[in-house]
């Protein structure tokens, strides 16, 4: 046996799969988008020359000064005021690829956007929306996991009592109702009816206040709540019927002790990987959210690159939100090895 | 005593060698034992009760859920209003209906106070004439509205001066003068006035906005055409450099040139306008912040954008702003988004200062009466001198109920082409003579009977030329072609000379004549002329394009059903097969075919679903198919385990030792074992899939041919504000169908496999 401890072994092994599952499916998308209908050029003339240039900078394009029969349909021809003319072509889409690979390797460049805010990078469009998404999506997971948390052990303590058909019957409705249908009430109830709460997301940074996160997170809410409740609640009433248990009770604990020092804490093992999951689950899901309510987001951004086609944004989108839901899961593998030190994910059956 | 059990009150049954004794310990003589059953036949008893198979056992455990068959039946109810309702209803869905647009929910008969077919108007202005008792006089009722729309004016809210605030992207109208200096002085040369009818911030998301406005010269002996300038005002700096809010900026210089004069305006004022100028404000406000003459500060804020106009040396000026629209576009061109448009907001022309009236007949203004007292609101309307007079039309802000559907269906004017009255004429339903025009209408007795004339009334006859499809020998429509070549910007050919013409959906387009004819303006009933019997009720109201809710969203559940039964039916036949022939074989099979699926799933759906539908474009089909790619491996993990769960049973392996071969083992004794697992998880795929495509419909990516009930929605999303109705009707439905779905199949997951009951 080496010296080095199973986790580390066993998370070195897991990231190194991460980083080449990531490799896969952004591969995978690169040449499932190359072969798409191209990107728009929008603008006047130059806008599109500049373009194209940076096209052939990033080696996707090739520029002639006259025309190539023989390479198929020229993409844009422009005639700068020196009157100098310039043809460009499209290369084929492996050595795109070569050459998107060589400019993430070795400048860490990963192309401009084309279309939505033209010739700015596109991992800085990322980092700049970024931090709204995952702010609203933190917010949402600290309150929805304490409140669900709670109504679970109180559905699971009152089993088939009034109570929790009440909580059964409210968390099977809001399990079952679509995130967007659920904000699309709250803005027609809080903004549009109350008129109470802003009904969009304020453009500007400086107007951002907490009136603002209300709806959104609100939004979120509703579902996180509603599937925590029901997970709490199965897992304690799973663990509440179980023999240790008994044990417990026949040899003289209250069941407010039991409840606390035994039954919660086993009921938690399943439950903390749960939250990272559903922390990725809201995260992807956000983008009907943000479409909805403006929030300038990358869920937001993913529907408009997809709209405009504007790839390279999308791409760089992808990756991230690739990376975020690989890494979860591998905390999340994790995390049962560290709430409960018997379960060893991935190890061979003995 | 231990051994000896009670049978019965007097009956023993003893081990053999003890010693028999009674309840005192007293020993009982062998002659009063009996032995039980010892002249009678034992055999095995035929069962009483009926064999039960495991199917009829699942359904009995499913009828003890008392909720999953509840969500059942609403299934089945929704499901057969999903067939039924497409064909029962008869209104037609596929066409713009425009006289039919936005009609609320209609029930019950009008005048019942709920889901009646009215709309209650809260704080409208609108103008009506008032009796000599003070009563409102109905027949003096403008803006379209008759006696018979307006059921009940709840009441007349106070009225007080000022804009009307609406959310619009374009105005009209708009009059300043500027008559004295603000100060008080006579020497106008630093007075002006500003009005800011945009009101929006432009940071968004790259967002591009365009203002388009056309001013006006107002001939008025003793005023002159003033200067005018383009400015913004929001958060800026003071002379000190704090921040302070309010701060005006040009954005363009001063101008007294207002562009060609165009045709001269026939109004009351007398006003000719000029041509409409456009100004991109992105470019204006970049070019100011990039010179400093604009600080950074202000367009992180929100802003209004407007006019400041500048008197020139002369004493008056009057400034006349026609029209003003402001457009907004996203970076790559494309409409804002509806929360990005809701920002827009187009003020009406005016300020608190100066001389300045509103002449969009929306500024209402108290009317002191001579006691005091307030009366109702003026309606001012700009004369043709300077004044502004007070019309006797009291225009004031009033609630009230609305009833849309007898404006919609009710006695109209309207102007058709005189086919019909032709055809009336013909079948002796009519007497008119176009020689002699409107007074020569008259419905006969026949006409009466027949129910078919919808006018009451002629108003008015033109001679008009009218387009007729040009029509070959044998009858049929001659379509439209090119003349010649058609090109693109790269100079390629798109339409060749001889093709045919074709419209934005793609139809080829019909050629056309003129031909004479007569236009007539009638007084219509409505829904006779619309072709109805009678006046239609719309249980769910009607959308902006007038289809009728009710069937709209039914027939888009309906593709939305078969859609997902499609998609699951596909699953459960490919998914079984593959995770049957991978669990079953094992091994090496197995190893590569979960790689296959690992990669699949490894693709994000919406990334395949988008390339699909960009390469093939966003049909039914197309959606379908890129649904069915990867949400297949679900069912194949779950055959694939099952597979493996009985593949190495006893009963399995007695088989195999009897000579049964593989397809005797897959489909007799695996299979039908494993089936409920599969079927239920399969069932339970059906909302996910009218999930995954209400989400992607939602946003704008899903099927754009068919109406699915995520398309209704998303069309419903865009009217929130105005019409909650449309998104509500489609949304509870949603709703209902996946609470239902859910409860259904958690229900027969629970009868199928009564071990997984209560895991969620």
């Amino acid at each position: 046996m080496s010296k080095i401890p199973y986790i580390v072994r066993y998370s070195f092994k897991r990231i190194l799969l991460l980083l080449f599952s990531t490799f896969v499916i952004l591969t995978i998308v690169f040449f499932l988008i190359k072969v798409l209908p191209g990107e728009t050029m929008i603008g006047n003339e130059p806008a599109k020359f500049s373009y194209c240039e940076n096209q052939v900078t990033l080696g996707y394009f090739v520029s002639y000064p006259q025309e190539m029969k023989n390479l198929g349909t020229c993409v844009f021809n422009y005639t700068d005021p020196n009157g100098l003319q310039y043809f460009f072509y499209k290369k084929p889409i492996i050595l795109q690829y070569f050459a998107w690979l060589k400019g993430i390797f070795t400048q860490w460049n990963w192309g401009v956007s084309s279309a939505l805010q033209p010739e700015s990078s596109a991992i800085r469009i990322i980092f700049e929306r970024i931090g709204v998404t995952v702010s609203i999506n933190v917010i949402a997971i600290v309150i929805a996991v304490p409140l669900g948390f709670i109504f679970g052990i109180i559905a699971a303590l009152n089993k088939n009592k009034p109570i929790d058909h009440v909580l059964s019957t409210i968390v099977m409705i809001f399990i079952s109702v679509p995130s967007f249908v659920i904000i699309s009430l709250l803005l027609l109830i809080f903004s549009y009816t109350f008129r109470i709460l802003p009904n969009t997301w304020p453009s500007s940074s400086a107007a951002i206040s907490v009136v603002n996160y209300i709806l959104p997170v609100a939004a979120i809410c509703f579902g996180t709540v509603a599937s925590f409740t029901r997970y709490t609640r199965a897992e304690l009433c799973e663990v509440m019927s179980s023999e240790f248990l008994l044990l417990a009770r026949t040899k003289g604990l209250t069941k407010s002790q039991c409840v606390v020092r035994h039954a919660l804490r086993n009921s938690l093992v399943p439950i903390v990987p749960m939250i990272i999951g559903e922390f990725v689950g809201i995260l992807s899901g956000s983008f009907v959210l943000e479409g909805i309510y403006g929030i300038p987001g990358i869920g937001g951004l993913f529907v408009n690159s997809i709209n405009a086609k504007d790839w390279n944004v999308l791409l760089v989108d992808m990756a991230v939100t690739t990376i975020i839901g690989l890494v979860a899961n591998l905390i999340c593998d994790l995390s049962y090895g560290i709430v409960d030190p018997r379960i060893r994910m991935g190890a061979k059956a003995a | 005593m231990n051994d000896v059990k009670t049978i019965n009150n007097n009956q023993f049954v003893y081990i053999a060698g003890d010693k028999a004794c009674d309840d005192f310990g007293n020993s009982v003589s062998d002659d009063k034992f009996l032995f039980v059953q010892q002249d009678k036949k034992l055999h095995d008893v035929k069962f009483t009760t009926k064999p039960t198979t495991f199917l009829k056992d699942a359904l009995k455990r499913f009828g003890k859920n008392k909720s999953s068959v509840t969500g059942g039946i609403i299934l089945g109810v929704l499901f057969l209003l999903a067939i039924i309702v497409p064909f029962a209803v008869p209104f037609n869905i596929t066409k713009l209906n425009n006289y039919e647009t936005n009609l609320p929910m209609k029930l019950f008969p009008t005048g019942s106070g709920f889901w009646d077919g009215t709309t209650k108007l809260v704080n409208q202005a609108l103008p009506y004439k008032l009796n000599d008792d003070g009563s409102i006089n109905y027949e003096k009722l403008e803006d379209g509205y008759t006696q018979d729309d307006v059921k009940d004016v709840v009441k007349i809210s106070d009225v007080s001066k000022g804009y009307v605030d609406v959310a619009t992207t374009s105005g009209q109208g708009g009059y300043a003068t500027i008559d004295k200096d603000p100060a008080g002085g006579n020497d106008l040369s630093n007075a002006f006035l500003c009005c800011y009818p945009f009101d929006f911030d432009i940071v968004g998301s790259g967002n591009k906005y365009t203002a388009t406005f056309t001013l006006g010269t107002r001939e008025q002996t003793g005023y002159t055409t003033p200067n005018w300038a383009f400015i913004v005002r929001g958060k800026g700096l003071n002379d000190k450099g704090d921040e302070v809010d309010n701060i005006r900026y040009l954005l363009t210089d001063y101008s007294d040139d207002y562009g060609k004069e165009v045709e001269k305006e026939d109004s009351l004022m007398t006003v000719t306008p000029h041509e409409s100028i456009t100004l991109n404000i992105n470019d204006l406000l970049n070019e100011k912040i990039q010179s400093k003459a604009i600080p950074n500060i202000l367009i992180e804020n929100k802003f209004s954008v407007g006019f400041q106009i500048k008197a020139k040396d002369d004493y008056r000026t009057a400034f006349y702003l026609h029209d003003f629209e402001l457009r907004g576009t996203t970076s790559s061109g494309n409409a804002l988004s509806g929360s990005a448009a809701r920002e827009l907001k187009a003020r009406s022309f005016g300020t608190k200062n100066s001389s300045v009236r509103d002449a969009n007949a929306m500024v209402l203004e108290k009317q002191k009466m001579q006691d005091g007292s307030t009366n109702n609101a003026k309606y001012w309307t700009q004369n043709s001198d300077l004044s502004f007079t007070s019309s006797d039309t009291y225009s004031a802000k009033c609630s009230m109920r609305v009833d849309r559907y007898s404006q919609a269906y009710g006695i109209k004017s309207i102007t058709f082409f005189n086919d019909k009255f032709d055809e009336w004429i013909n079948k002796g339903y009519i007497e008119y003579d176009y020689n002699v025009g409107a007074k020569s209408f008259k419905i006969t007795d026949k006409g009466k009977q027949s129910q078919e004339v919808y006018v009451t009334e002629v108003e008015k006859q033109q001679y008009q030329e009218k387009d007729e499809d040009v029509v070959d020998a044998s009858g049929n429509k001659v379509y439209k072609t090119y003349d010649s070549d058609v090109k693109d910007d790269y100079g390629n050919v798109i339409h060749k000379a001889g093709d045919f013409v074709l419209d934005s959906k793609g139809n080829k387009v019909v050629l056309t004549h003129k031909v004479p004819a007569y236009a007539l303006t009638c007084k219509t009933i409505m829904y006779k002329y619309l072709g109805y019997k009678s006046m239609p009720y719309h249980i769910f109201g009607t959308d902006g394009q007038g289809r009728d809710m009710f069937k709209y969203v039914f027939s888009g559940l309906r593709t939305s059903l078969l859609l997902a039964v499609a998609v699951a039916a596909f699953n459960i036949i490919f998914g079984i097969i593959w995770g049957s022939i991978s669990g079953y074989f094992g091994g090496t099979t197995d190893l590569i075919m979960e790689r296959i699926t690992d990669v699949l799933s490894g693709i994000p759906s919406i990334i395949l679903m988008t390339a699909l539908t960009l390469l093939w474009g966003p049909t039914t089909f197309v959606f379908a198919l890129s649904l069915c790619l990867t949400s297949w491996i679900g069912t194949a993990s779950t055959t694939r385990s099952q597979f493996y769960r009985y593949r190495d049973r006893e009963y399995v392996l007695a088989s195999k030792t009897l000579g049964a071969r593989s397809p005797r083992l897959i489909f007799r004794h695996i299979l039908p074992n494993a089936m409920g697992t599969i079927v239920t998880s399969s069932v339970l795929m059906i909302p996910s899939v009218i999930f995954s495509e209400a989400t992607l419909s939602y946003i704008g990516l899903g099927i754009k041919n068919a109406d699915s009930l995520g398309r209704i929605m998303s069309d419903g999303q865009k009217v929130l504000s105005s019409y909650p109705y449309q998104l509500i009707f489609p949304a509870v439905i949603m709703a209902l169908l996946m609470i239902c779905f859910n409860l259904f199949g958690n229900g027969l997951r629970d009868a199928v496999n009564p071990s997984l009951k209560g895991s969620e």
